[in-house]
Order: structure tokens, then C-alpha cells, then sequence
């Protein structure tokens, strides 16, 4: 029953696909309703069966709430045994409710925002192979499944980014994700072999249950150091499939896709199995202090430097895409000090007004035909009354004002980071400062987009034509809004001391510390919260004062131009890449290529043929066409034979 | 073996003589005339051992017919003397052949010498030929008996022989086909 | 003295046979070659009664019997060879017939 989760988007993929390839390819115009309906309703089918599955499972008793659904047997080598298994517990059915909701009313979307697209049932197969990948990845019942899963939707991160690939900086694009992406799979495939080396099995619930075993006969026998060695290796896939540092490069080019991909993978799901994983192999983490300070501190780091970005950029989408990174920081100190339903809930919250403010930003650049920098824009307000509503409830919820959801998740990691037995005082000033700056990009992106006078008649346009920016239709217009319902309502799951979701994940994530107790007393935290709250109104209040004053804004970015030039150009990052990493690795391509590839292994083959043709044509003068040639040979031959056999006789 | 040495020498010596000179002739004919008394020396060799149907042989269709040919065709083709035989490869082919064979012979006399007398002589001792009618008699006898399926056989390779010799050289065919090359 | 062992006739054979394979060998004329041709027959043809002599057995007359016939067939169709290669080429030169090489 489980895996027909997994086939409605696989199906679709195959229909979508199939579509594609007989049919439009060879240019049969055919708009995108037909292939997104069909899409749509493949992950739609999921949705359903994901709420059905949530609720059955809500109807089992809270110790025994695992649904296994094992299909066959992958492979059996010697000691190593995986099965196609997919297990639903209640950590993996709230990624599965999250992941199929926001992806169908993304599927929705599409449709209305591709609808010019010359291929669109291949933009919908390329969609619904990402959400099958996705689905392997958080149902797979073994590391090996996940991977499978996670491999997945790297591929189709690559090929929906590089969607426009006769653009060389799109497929370029496309490619640095997949490389980047890759490099972290390294980390995760060191970490797999490990675990197997040591523990016999890759699979979720049997490494738990050792895990556990060797806990209860004491500490000793456990090998802290080979299980930080573990986690930290998996944490280095997390790094590069969540984009933290230093592998988050490739998320701001990312953006080069179509902005339902942008939406969809790079906020609300592929980015978030970093955290998925982190948070199921929690029973790891929890061993080794030292792995769960590795995880905090590179995601506080994380978020403080991409926010820190995110500041000084002028591509609206490259704002939201270095806010996801920072976000995604969040999450990961949520569950590097021990906050794992923490993490999970910030995920939940983000994918809801992440994607409704990527999908916003689509339809502001779909309105703007096509503009994507901020400072062309403005006074959006009265021209796209419905998006500007809703873009309002997503950047309210980011900034962390309550009632919106993203004050609650993001509080309560904050929170556990003052609060933790492995958090301290420092995580939760950086944190805070993030948030400020957080509630201070948001608006500043805010307002330059909605507010303010429009400033885009000044750009040149087609003399004639008439620059007239239009609210999107219905159809990327509803999807938003429900995706804005949700960021208003959906932190209630999460309201601390009535914490429904910590409940609900707590057979897999454990018991959160009472932090209440050991960090001085609920009053701390009701205190906290209210700091938490002030500094995000301050971020607000800073943005809107100084953008409503855009002169001013230009003066103090000429007087400290330093500092502005540095976040503009993301710290300069990716051209240390190039000239550290990028430059030798390529030199030494080239001087391998030439000095051994040429040189000798082409010399040696070709050698080999001119060797044989050689042989050949000096073989071949032994053909004259003269017979008295050919009765020598035969003389020659009698001589030698006669003389052998008859010399003994005479 | 009872013959008469002399004659034997003699006729041995005039056959390798003259072979020698059809080898080292410059001129065609001249090898053709050299062979002719190569062939009768040899008649003469086969007479000497009682070969007597052999010699007959030999003279009427080798000297008769076969260099007669030979002649013929000689003489039809007009060949000029060729002056260029003397090249230095073939020198040095022929010196090396001559050895070669000085070697061969040498070794093959040595085998022939060691070579001892089979216990029991066959049934055709000159006095049962003498009794039985005489050489060419008890051999056509043979012929016709023992021998009659080759002898058939022979016949028509005969006539293979014939057909394919007048079609090779048919002057029709082949022009036109020399003509059609052009 | 009225002896001759059968082996002084069968080197002698040998001697008449390498004659005339070493003519075989060094000759440019097509006929010539020919004729060298018909020199080791006919050593070939004199072993062949020696030994019919010396083992009193007359196979081997018969055997020469035919092999000239062999001889003259064989003779008859190289000469039409030789006319027709005459023919076309106008020469009877060996070193011109190398159609086969390579």
C-alpha cells in the first residue's frame, strides 16, 4: 500500500514522458493543461494517500506506529542484504504530507506559468520523477533506498535547472548543482560504508535497534569515535545536498531555473533531506556531542553569512534563495543542539512560505515579463493586489512575527539554542542577530518590489508597446493564497508546551530535554520570546524606514561601499572556488591529459595497430607473383626438410 | 644391376652434358636441339635397363611429339635472343641453387648407397619377361588388366587436354577479349 | 665389370633433376622453363624404371607409361598458354607474368 505513494508520481512521469517523447517532440504545440492536469493529478493522488496513511497511522497506539511495506529483495552480496523497502513512521509522514501538498499546488501552479513553454510535458515528467525521487527518499526503510532517492532528486535538480539549456549559463548551472551535489555524496557514501562496516546493516530500524542494544550494555562498548567519524561523514552529504558551507554555492545559481522548480526543490523539499536525514539518524547524533557541534555551529555559520548576503543582492530570486540557505542553517542548529523536532517543525513552516514566496516572486517576474531585479521594480501593490496580499503573510511569517508560523518554529529553535544542554548563550545572540537580519532583507526586499513608487517606466522599453504589469491569472494566484492560509496557521502545530508535532515525533525523535527546568524556568522562555519577537519588529521597522527613503539608501551604500561590495559579491566565494580549487584541478586535467593520455595511452593503442599493419605489409612482399620466386622458396624447402630427415640415414 | 657400364656411362655423360647446355643456353632453339638429345641418350638408358616399350615411348612422343612442339611454338612466336637472361639476382639464385644441389645429390647418393636390396625380387625377371612374349607384350598385357583404370582415366585427360589447349589458344576469345581490356 | 649399382643411376637421376630445377629457377624464358620442366619428368621417369629393373617389378614402366602421356597433355595446354599470354603481352618473359603479386 505504501509504495503507491511512490507510483502516482512515477506514473505520471511515464505518461508525461512518454507524451514528450512520441508526441512533442516533434513540435506539437500543445499547451501545458493537459500534461500538468496530469501531473498535478499523479501528486495529487499522493497527497490523498499520504492524509490516508497519516490518519491510519494516527489510529494506531503511539508505540506501533510504523507501516512497513517491504517489495523485494535489491540485492544480496555475501553479508550485504537490501531490500526495497519503504517504512512510514511519524517522522516520514509529516515530510510525505508537506512534500506532496506543496508539490501539488506547485504542479497547479506550473500550469499557469508554463503555459508558453515550448516542452511543457517534459517540464511535468521532469516534476513528477523529482517527487517520486523524493518520496524513495523519505519512505526508504534503508540507507541505501534514501540514497537512491537522494541521488534522485539531485538528478532532477540538474535537469529542471538546466530546463533552458540552450542558455550556457543555465546548463552550466544545471551542472554546478549536480557537481557540487555530488561531492557531498561522497561524504554520505563514507559514511554508509562505514555504518555497514561496523554494523553489519544498512537498514534504518535494524541500525536503531543495535544502537539502542549497545546503549543499554554500556557506554563503553560503544565507539564514539568511529560514530562522530559517521556523522560527520553523512553531514557532509547534508552539506551539499542543504547548500551550507562551504557547499551551498550552487543553490544562488540554481535560481536559473524555471521559479515552480525554485519553489519547489529549492525551498520547500530536495534542500530539506539534509535535515530528513540528520533528524532520522538521530539515534547517531545523539551519541556524539562532537558531531552535534559540528552540525550547530556550520549551520549557524550558515545562516549568518548567507543572510549577511542576502542583504546586498538585487535579483529578487537570488534574495530568497540565500534566505533559504540561511533558513536552512536554522534547521540544522535546531538539530545540532539535540532540537530535532525543532528542525523538523521550522521545516514544515519554511516549505509553506518559502514556496509561497518563490511562487509570489514568479508571479511578480511573470508580470513583470520577465524583470527580475528589484531595483527595476516597485509599487507593485496596486498592480498586483492579490500576490502583494499574499507575499505579505510569507514575509511576516519569515521574519518571525506571531501569530505567523514561522515565529513559532524559528523561536523554538532559537529557544533550544539557549536552552540545550548543547546549545549555549552565543548560538542563541548569533541566532538572534540572524533573525534581525532575516526580518531586515525581507522587507528591504518587500519594499523595493510592492512599495514605494514604481520605478520600472524608466527602463527602456519597445517604444510603442506598452509596459502593463498585470496580476497573475487564477490559476498562480490560488495556490499562493492557500500556501499563505498556511503560513498563518500552520506554526500552530508547533505552539510550545502544547507542542502537538515534538508529540507526534517523539517515538522517533525522542524526548526533547526538559529545558524549561535546567535553563532557568519557563519565565526564561517566555522572556526570550518576547525578545525574539522585538528583534524581528525592529528588522521591520528598520527595513521599511530606510527604504521608504531610497536616496538615503544610495548615500549610505556610497559611504560604506566596502562592506556593501563584499555582500554583493557573496564574499567573493566562488571566485576563491575558481582560483583555489577550480584552476589547479583543471590545469592538472590538462597536463594529465596531454602528457598521459596522448602521450602515452593513445601512442601504446595506436602503436599497437601500427605494429600489425607493419607486420602486414612487410608480410606482403612475400607475394611477388613470380613462380621461379616461389620454386626457390620450395628448394629451400627441400633442402632443409631432405637434410633433416635424411642426414641420420646417410 | 647387369648392364654394360659403357654404354650406360656414355649415355649418362651425354644427358648431362647436354642438360647442362639446355640450362645455359642463350638461345631458345638451341635448348630445344640440347633436349632432343637429352631425350634420345635416355631412350638409350632405357633400353639399356629392358625397358624396351619405354624407349620406343619416349623417342615417339617426347622427341616426336612434345619438342616437336616445342619447336613449333619457337618458331611461331619468333622470340628475339634474349640478351637480358644474365641478371644479377638470377646469378646468384642459380649459385645457389647449383649448391643446393651439389648437396642434394650428395646427400641423396649416400641415401641411395646405404639402401639395401629387398629380400624377395618381384615376379617380371628378364627370363619370365623373355618367356612371357617379351617387354612390350607382358607390359600391354598389364596395361589391360591391372592397369586398365588408369589407362581409362588417361584417355580422358586426353580429351580434357585437347578441348582446353584449342580453347586457350583459340585466336577468336582471346582477341576480342584483349581488344575489349583496351 | 658388367655391373652397375642401381644406386650410381639413381644419383645420376638426382644429378639430371636438379639440372634441371636449377634451370627452372634461373631461366627468364617461359619455354625454356618448360623444358626444364620436361627434364625433371623425365629423371623422374628413369628412377621409376630403375627401380622397376631392380625390384622386377614392372609397375614401374607402367607408371612411366603414364606420366609421359601426363607430359604431353600437360605440354600441348602450356604451350596454348604460353601463345595466349604471347598474345596479349608479346613477350615470354617470366618477369612480366607477375599478375598475382601482393
Amino acid at each position: 500500500m505504501l509504495f503507491l505513494v511512490a507510483l502516482f508520481p512515477l506514473i505520471g512521469f511515464l505518461a508525461n514522458g512518454l507524451w514528450h517523447a512520441l508526441v512533442q517532440a516533434r513540435s506539437v504545440r500543445s499547451g501545458s493543461l493537459i500534461p500538468g492536469l496530469v501531473g498535478s493529478a499523479a501528486i495529487g493522488t499522493s497527497f490523498l494517500a499520504s492524509l490516508l496513511l497519516f490518519v491510519r497511522l494516527k489510529g494506531m497506539p503511539v508505540g506501533q506506529r510504523v507501516i512497513e511495506d517491504v517489495l523485494f529483495n535489491w540485492l544480496t552480496i555475501g553479508n550485504l542484504s537490501i531490500d526495497v523497502a519503504f517504512r512510514l513512521d511519524p517522522l516520514s509522514s509529516i515530510f510525505l504530507l508537506f512534500i506532496t501538498g506543496v508539490a501539488t499546488l506547485i504542479h497547479l501552479y506550473s500550469i499557469g506559468y508554463m503555459e508558453d513553454d515550448e516542452t511543457p510535458a517534459k517540464f511535468f515528467a521532469y516534476l513528477n520523477l523529482f517527487c517520486f525521487s523524493m518520496i524513495v527518499l523519505v519512505l526508504g526503510g534503508s540507507l541505501p533506498l534514501t540514497f537512491l532517492g537522494w541521488e534522485g532528486v539531485g538528478l532532477c535538480s540538474y535537469l529542471l535547472i538546466a530546463y533552458w539549456y540552450s542558455d550556457p549559463e543555465k546548463a552550466s548551472a544545471g551542472k554546478k548543482a549536480f557537481i557540487v551535489n555530488r561531492i557531498g555524496d561522497v561524504g554520505f557514501m563514507i559514511g554508509m560504508f562505514i555504518i555497514f562496516a561496523k554494523f553489519g546493516t544498512l537498514d534504518i530500524a535494524a541500525l536503531r535497534t543495535l544502537v539502542q542494544q549497545a546503549q543499554e550494555a554500556g557506554a563503553a562498548g560503544i565507539d564514539i569515535g568511529m560514530i562522530t567519524t559517521v556523522c560527520i561523514c553523512l553531514f557532509v552529504g547534508c552539506i551539499g545536498k542543504s547548500a551550507q558551507i562551504p557547499l551551498f554555492v550552487w543553490l544562488p545559481d540554481a535560481m536559473a531555473g524555471p521559479t515552480p522548480v525554485s519553489a519547489l526543490i529549492h525551498a520547500a523539499t530536495m534542500v530539506t533531506s539534509g535535515v530528513y536525514l540528520v533528524a532520522r539518524m538521530n539515534f547517531l547524533y545523539d551519541l556524539s556531542s562532537t558531531a552535534l557541534h559540528v552540525v550547530a555551529i556550520t549551520g549557524l555559520a550558515t545562516a549568518l553569512f548567507a543572510a549577511s548576503i542576502a542583504v546586498a543582492q538585487t535579483d529578487i530570486k537570488k534574495i530568497l534563495a540565500y534566505s533559504t540557505i540561511s533558513q536552512l542553517g536554522f534547521m540544522f542548529l535546531g538539530c545540532g543542539v539535540g532540537a530535532y523536532a525543532a528542525g523538523v517543525g521550522h521545516v514544515v513552516t519554511h516549505a509553506f512560505f518559502k514556496a509561497l514566496l518563490f511562487l509570489g516572486a514568479g508571479n511578480v517576474i511573470h508580470g513583470m515579463h520577465q524583470q527580475q531585479d528589484i531595483t527595476k521594480m516597485g509599487g507593485l501593490k496596486t498592480k498586483m493586489p492579490k500576490t502583494f496580499l499574499a507575499f505579505a503573510a510569507g514575509a511576516l511569517a519569515i521574519s518571525g512575527i506571531p501569530p505567523f508560523s514561522g515565529f513559532f518554529t524559528k523561536d523554538e529553535i532559537v529557544w533550544r539554542a539557549y536552552s540545550s544542554p548543547e546549545g549555549s548563550v552565543w548560538f542563541w545572540a548569533l541566532a538572534l542577530f540572524t533573525s534581525v537580519l532575516t526580518a531586515f532583507y525581507m522587507t528591504r526586499l518587500f519594499s523595493l518590489t510592492f512599495l514605494g513608487k514604481p520605478r520600472f517606466q524608466k527602463s527602456a522599453q519597445t517604444p510603442g508597446e506598452s509596459f502593463r504589469v498585470h496580476e497573475a491569472p487564477a490559476v498562480m494566484v490560488i495556490p499562493i493564497q492557500i500556501l499563505a492560509v498556511l503560513s498563518v496557521i500552520g506554526g500552530f502545530i508547533a505552539i510550545p508546551h502544547l507542542n502537538w508535532l515534538e508529540h507526534w515525533l517523539s517515538p522517533v525523535l525522542g524526548q526533547p530535554h526538559d529545558a524549561a527546568a535546567a535553563a532557568g524556568g519557563s519565565g526564561m522562555e517566555w522572556l526570550l520570546m518576547l525578545v525574539s519577537t522585538a528583534a524581528a519588529a525592529l528588522g521591520i521597522f528598520i527595513g521599511l524606514k530606510m527604504y521608504a527613503n531610497l536616496a538615503r539608501v544610495d548615500r549610505i551604500k556610497e559611504r560604506w561601499d566596502w562592506v556593501t561590495g563584499v555582500l554583493r559579491n557573496k564574499w567573493y566565494v566562488d571566485e576563491v572556488y575558481g582560483f583555489v580549487l577550480i584552476r589547479p584541478i583543471y590545469r592538472l586535467s590538462l597536463a594529465l591529459w596531454r602528457g598521459f593520455d596522448i602521450a602515452v595511452i593513445d601512442r601504446a593503442v595506436l602503436g599497437f595497430g601500427k605494429a600489425t599493419e607493419w607486420t602486414g605489409q612487410t608480410a606482403r612482399l612475400i607475394q611477388t607473383g613470380s613462380i621461379q620466386v616461389y620454386a626457390f622458396v620450395i628448394l629451400i624447402g627441400i633442402l632443409v626438410t631432405a637434410g633433416y630427415l635424411l642426414y641420420g640415414v646417410a | 644391376m647387369n648392364i654394360s657400364p659403357g654404354f650406360f656411362y656414355v649415355f649418362a655423360g651425354t644427358s648431362i652434358l647436354f642438360s647442362l647446355l639446355v640450362i645455359l643456353n642463350r638461345s631458345a632453339i638451341a635448348s630445344a636441339f640440347s633436349l632432343l638429345v637429352v631425350f634420345f641418350s635416355f631412350a638409350g638408358i632405357y633400353a639399356l635397363l629392358d625397358a624396351h616399350l619405354v624407349a620406343a615411348l619416349q623417342v615417339l612422343i617426347y622427341a616426336g611429339a612434345i619438342l616437336v612442339l616445342f619447336i613449333f611454338v619457337i618458331m611461331l612466336l619468333n622470340v628475339e635472343q634474349a640478351s637480358f637472361d644474365y641478371k644479377r639476382g638470377r646469378v646468384l639464385t642459380g649459385v645457389f641453387a647449383a649448391f643446393g644441389a651439389f648437396g642434394m645429390v650428395f646427400l641423396l647418393g649416400r641415401v641411395f648407397r646405404s639402401a639395401s636390396a629387398p629380400a624377395q625380387p618381384g615376379p617380371f625377371s628378364p627370363e619370365n619377361v623373355q618367356a612371357a612374349g617379351g617387354n612390350t607384350q607382358v607390359l600391354s598385357e598389364l596395361l589391360f588388366s591391372e592397369y586398365v583404370l588408369p589407362f581409362e582415366l588417361t584417355s580422358v585427360l586426353l580429351l580434357a587436354a585437347i578441348v582446353g589447349s584449342v580453347a586457350i589458344a583459340k585466336r577468336g576469345a582471346v582477341e576480342k577479349k584483349s581488344k575489349e581490356a583496351k | 665389370m658388367n655391373q652397375v649399382e642401381p644406386w650410381v643411376v639413381l644419383s645420376f637421376c638426382s644429378i639430371i633433376f636438379f639440372i634441371g630445377f636449377t634451370g627452372l629457377l634461373i631461366r627468364r624464358n617461359v619455354l625454356v622453363v618448360l623444358m626444364c620442366i620436361e627434364l625433371m619428368l623425365n629423371a623422374v621417369n628413369l628412377t621409376f624404371v630403375t627401380y622397376a629393373k631392380q625390384l622386377q617389378n614392372l609397375g614401374g614402366q607402367v607408371a612411366v607409361f603414364f606420366i609421359i602421356t601426363v607430359a604431353a597433355a600437360e605440354t600441348a595446354v602450356g604451350l596454348g598458354l604460353v601463345v595466349a599470354m604471347f598474345r596479349t603481352l608479346r613477350s615470354v618473359d617470366t618477369d612480366q607474368i607477375q599478375l598475382l603479386r601482393e
